[in-house]
């Protein structure tokens, strides 16, 4: 799924490793994410969405079926 | 880093040696017991974990039990299994054409093998009606109680049973090299009347380092 991370990362001036840090994953992950190699779980989700301060549907682009 | 890095060439060198020691007793036709395997392979998978997963030796990349971790681990159990079939195919395609006969044991393992993962399948499917089925409930409860018992337990079972395989292992007649074997090459056949001191010494530094290296291999894991 599609999704505004890197943008949203990029507002607030923060970089991979520094969000990997707040959510205790790695910054290859948040890499993964944002280039929509892998769909976090909906906690990750959850915990990337509470630290770039925004909802969780506002982390994703639905593009329906 | 440096010690990182070092680690890492050691653990690269020893693991190279060891491969290398398994391919020259192929190559002349030597055995390969148990002895050569119980060495090989627990300081392959060592290094192979600390080349690949955040540890303390690696402080960057992915960690084996972030989420990332766990599909990547999701990823090649189910890799490996589609391998381990083809080889077990390839190997039994093998046997037939070489000897012209089928290896029965082979079969029914494949056999298991197909048969598996849709057993499997039907079991755990039941675990997500909302009326299960007696197989369902029994793999509910199994699933319930398996998850209460701590990672410690668990692993502590792993080993005991390991230990137990190890100690307690069928061992046909002249087929496989122990450890024995070992204390025999190195210090000679145990005398009749008193204690041999040195094969004791020898062997309780093997034990201590084995049991050293699980220990860091474990706390690895852990802080990984």
């Amino acid at each position: 799924m599609d999704n505004h991370i890197r943008i949203l990362r990029e507002q607030r001036k923060l970089s991979q490793a520094k969000l990997a840090e707040l959510c205790e994953v790695s910054r290859q992950t948040i890499n993964a994410i944002e280039n929509n190699k892998y769909d976090p779980s909906l906690q990750l989700a959850f915990d990337i969405a509470e630290n770039l301060e925004v909802t969780v549907d506002s982390l994703f682009k639905h593009g329906g079926k | 880093m440096m010690k990182d890095k070092v680690f890492q060439w050691g653990l690269g060198i020893a693991s190279l040696v060891l491969i290398a020691n398994v391919v020259y007793r192929l190559v002349f036709g030597l055995v390969i017991g148990e002895f050569e395997i119980m060495t090989t392979a627990p300081v392959l998978i060592w290094f192979l974990f600390t080349v690949t997963w955040r540890s303390p030796y690696k402080k960057e990349g992915i960690s084996r039990k972030e989420e990332l971790g766990q599909k990547i681990e999701s990823k090649s159990e189910q890799g490996s299994y589609t391998i381990l079939m083809g080889i077990g195919l390839i190997g039994l395609l093998m046997d037939w054409m070489i000897t012209g006969s089928t290896n029965t044991v082979l079969i029914i393992i494949l056999l298991i093998g197909v048969l598996l993962p849709e057993i499997l399948n039907y079991i755990i499917v039941q675990t997500y009606e909302i009326e299960p089925n007696a197989i369902g409930r029994m793999a509910k409860e199994i699933q319930y109680r398996y998850s209460k018992i701590s990672r410690k337990k668990k692993r502590g079972a792993g080993f005991i049973l390991g230990f137990l395989i190890v100690m307690f292992r069928p061992r046909p007649e002249g087929e496989a090299r122990s450890f024995y074997d070992v204390l025999v090459y190195l210090f000679g056949e145990p005398s009749e009347s008193g204690t041999d001191i040195l094969p004791l010494l020898f062997s309780v530094a093997v034990i201590a380092l084995v049991s050293y290296l699980t220990y860091k291999l474990i706390k690895e894991y852990d802080e990984s």
